[in-house]
């Protein structure tokens, strides 16, 4: 994580793999993806909120990628609200890797999805992908984590990003 | 570093210094764009990424707290 990222208030904080590396995860046939993930929070003092507070951490945006282990895009999960791009709600991205010349499709087209926490892009992988878990309590252990996440949530699903 | 549990090895958080952090944009931009930070850093306040769909910007973007 970025300077500062477990108690700084009042700026934008960081939080990826060592290195900004992405991780190599192996499918059901041996053959190896990678998992590119990246948070941006901001740590919130809100001691008016008896429930929440008095601190809260708030999702700033996200980037979270399946890639070949050649560094290839499969898909690709982003909120970056404050970046560059003129997308600002949640999407995704269909990677070249499965995309073909002269499709209607291309990795730059935005594809309208839900917020993916960390937790539903992990099942995404392990469900859909086959990608195999360290452990047999996969499906729990990212269950309670879930739970823990959608308790906390101020917003996704049919609530809109929460603004300062 | 890691840290054993009952189902297996979970990395452990680490927190970067300044220097870590910025050497670590640094690098990123280099790799994705071909750009040092401070040259990257120089074009994001002048605005010229405005509007820009280029996934390795947004990615290099998303590092900015480790510069600054």
């Amino acid at each position: 994580m970025s300077t500062g990222g477990r108690h700084t208030l009042g700026r934008v904080h960081t939080l990826t793999w060592p290195g900004f590396e992405p991780v190599p995860v192996q499918g059901p046939a041996g053959e190896i993806v990678t998992l590119d993930l990246a948070i941006q929070y901001e740590i919130l003092h809100i001691p008016h909120d008896r429930d929440r507070g008095p601190y809260k951490v708030s999702t700033r945006g996200y980037m979270h990628t399946v890639q070949t282990i050649d560094g290839g895009e499969v898909i690709a999960f982003h909120w970056h609200p404050a970046g560059n791009s003129h997308v600002r709600d949640t999407h995704m991205h269909v990677g070249s890797t499965q995309l073909v010349p002269g499709g209607v499709l291309s990795k730059k087209h935005h594809i309208p999805a839900p917020r993916m926490s960390v937790e539903q892009v992990l099942r995404f992988c392990i469900d859909q992908l086959q990608v195999e878990p360290l452990r047999d309590d996969w499906s729990s252990v990212l269950a309670d984590s879930e739970d823990l996440f959608h308790m906390w949530a101020t917003w996704g699903g049919d609530r809109a990003p929460e603004t300062k | 570093m890691t840290t054993q549990t009952s189902g297996g090895v979970v990395p452990e958080v680490r927190e970067l210094s300044a220097e870590e952090g910025a050497a670590l944009f640094d690098k990123t931009a280099r790799r994705l764009l071909g750009i040092g930070s401070a040259e990257f850093l120089a074009r994001w306040d002048r605005g010229e990424y405005e509007q820009s769909d280029d996934m390795a910007v947004t990615k290099v973007a998303m590092l900015i707290p480790f510069a600054r």
